[in-house]
């Protein structure tokens, strides 16, 4: 038989690989060329900028009340008892909590504690993706931070980087959670036990030409969401003539969910 | 010739026969548990993606392909059936919205028409635990 040494194995093994690799260096077109076709046709039109302006005082008004669980139905998002199982795409989180950098003891204790929305900030560095081991978490050119739910390992590497806490990981099967027994929307698929979710920035719904359900079902435009690299959108406008805030900005993550403090005049 | 140690050697022969050729009579011995999938009469007026030849050996990589098409690449457009209707890219509101229909006959209901040829190839397809099967509320509606 013959008798291989270490050496001799690694030189064989990088042998084939690099043989591998010069295979798939001549046949990439001939495996996919429906791909090929879809991306060039993709390229021609200018990348969108999706964001989402939150109106802070219409939101202390009471106006976004009905997005979080109009949010949750659209999407089949557990409802669990326990805190610790909690699975949140947007929820409502004190002031100071969510502005811990803009809060200080002598602002007024009822700014301070009041409740705010939160979602993903679909952040133009995100860190989630950086950390994925499997790319089950991407970036896509119109700015979304989507999940691939058919690759999310639940390593759980995302959850640890985001510095929003807005991702969830599914302890359990979510089809067992009471909400989600009695009533499903059978437009959008649930998840699995051991995969994590968040917002997708109604990625689902903007394909259709619709506008995300928060958005829809906020009251007095309190949510605006647009495409910032079209300068004649709504987005573009209230933050071109107002004061607004992103969540811990120093962390470079460059959020696209914006908080409106006062529009100018 | 002499065989030494037979008593060992030969029950450890047909023990070991036995095991490699277990594929081969495990069907036979089992026979009545394994469920066949017959072939059944095309319905009237109503057509799958692509014919039911290629339909049957190739919905597996359709679906992946769609899969990657809409959820990595966002895009969104509807396919072509054979008869020329258009069909939205998803395994609920695409394929099962169609195969749980009452004029899709005997390719009607997921449990009693994919499951059944699934079982009978021997794969467990695990897209439910997500992906909705609209039959059981498609039934309760009535
Ligand atoms: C962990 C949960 C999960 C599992 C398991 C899963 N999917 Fe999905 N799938 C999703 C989610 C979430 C979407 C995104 C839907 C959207 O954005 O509209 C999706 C989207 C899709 C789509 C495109 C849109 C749609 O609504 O159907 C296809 C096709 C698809 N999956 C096929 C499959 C197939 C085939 C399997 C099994 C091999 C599978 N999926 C298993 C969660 C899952
Ligand atoms: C508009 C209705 C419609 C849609 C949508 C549809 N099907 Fe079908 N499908 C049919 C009909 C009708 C047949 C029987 C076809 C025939 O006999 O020509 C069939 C046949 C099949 C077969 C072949 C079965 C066999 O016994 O050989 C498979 C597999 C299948 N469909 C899976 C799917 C999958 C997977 C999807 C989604 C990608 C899908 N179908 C979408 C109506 C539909
Ligand atoms: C005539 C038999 C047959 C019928 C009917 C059938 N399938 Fe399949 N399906 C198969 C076979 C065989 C495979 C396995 C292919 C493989 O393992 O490569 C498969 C695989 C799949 C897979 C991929 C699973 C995975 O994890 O990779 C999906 C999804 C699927 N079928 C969906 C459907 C749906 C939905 C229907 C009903 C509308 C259906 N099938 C009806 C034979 C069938």
């Amino acid at each position: 038989m013959m008798r291989l040494d270490r050496r001799d194995f690694l030189k064989c093994s990088a042998a084939g690989v690099a043989g591998l690799a010069a295979v798939r260096a001549v046949l990439p077109a001939s495996v996919s060329p429906a791909a090929e076709g879809r991306s060039a046709a993709g390229s021609s039109q200018k990348p969108k900028r999706w964001a989402m302006v939150v109106d802070l005082q219409k939101c202390f008004e009471g106006k976004a009340k009905a997005c979080v669980s109009a949010c949750h139905q659209w999407h089949n998002v557990p409802e669990w008892p326990e805190e610790r199982l909690e699975v949140k795409w947007i929820w409502e989180e004190k002031f100071s909590r969510l502005f811990p950098d803009q809060s200080f003891e002598h602002m007024p204790a009822t700014l301070r504690e009041r409740p705010v929305l939160a979602l993903c900030n679909h952040c133009a560095n995100p860190p989630c993706v950086r950390v994925c081991p499997t790319k089950a978490t991407f970036k896509r050119p119109d700015g979304i931070v989507a999940m691939d739910m058919h690759r999310c390992i639940g390593c759980r590497f995302c959850i640890a980087a985001c510095p929003y806490g807005a991702r969830s990981f599914n302890w359990k099967n979510p089809r067992e959670a009471e909400n989600l027994k009695h009533q499903i929307n059978l437009e959008y698929p649930t998840r699995a036990r051991g995969v994590v979710e968040k917002c997708n920035f109604c990625a689902e719904r903007l394909a259709a030409g619709l506008q995300p359900i928060c958005v829809e079902r906020a009251e007095d435009a309190a949510l605006i969401f647009g495409d910032l690299n079209d300068p004649a959108s709504k987005v573009t406008h209230v933050l071109a003539a107002g004061f607004a805030i992103r969540r811990k900005p120093s962390l470079e993550t460059d959020p696209q969910v914006y908080y409106l403090i006062s529009a100018m005049r | 010739m002499r065989l030494y140690n037979g008593m060992v050697i030969v029950p450890g022969l047909l023990i070991f026969l036995a095991a490699v050729t277990f594929p081969f009579w495990i069907g036979k011995v089992r026979a009545g548990e394994i469920k066949t999938f017959q072939s059944r009469p095309a319905p009237a007026g109503i057509t799958c993606v692509l014919p039911k030849k290629q339909m049957r050996e190739q919905h597996m990589a359709l679906l992946k392909q769609w899969r990657d098409q809409v959820v990595r690449e966002g895009d969104h457009t509807p396919v072509k059936l054979v008869n020329g209707q258009t069909m939205e890219l998803s395994l609920t509101n695409g394929c099962m919205k169609c195969h749980a229909k009452e004029d899709c006959g005997p390719y009607r209901a997921h449990a009693t028409y994919c499951v059944d040829c699934h079982d009978y190839v021997g794969i467990r397809v695990d897209c439910w635990t997500c992906h909705i099967d609209p039959m059981p509320q498609i039934m309760e509606k009535k």
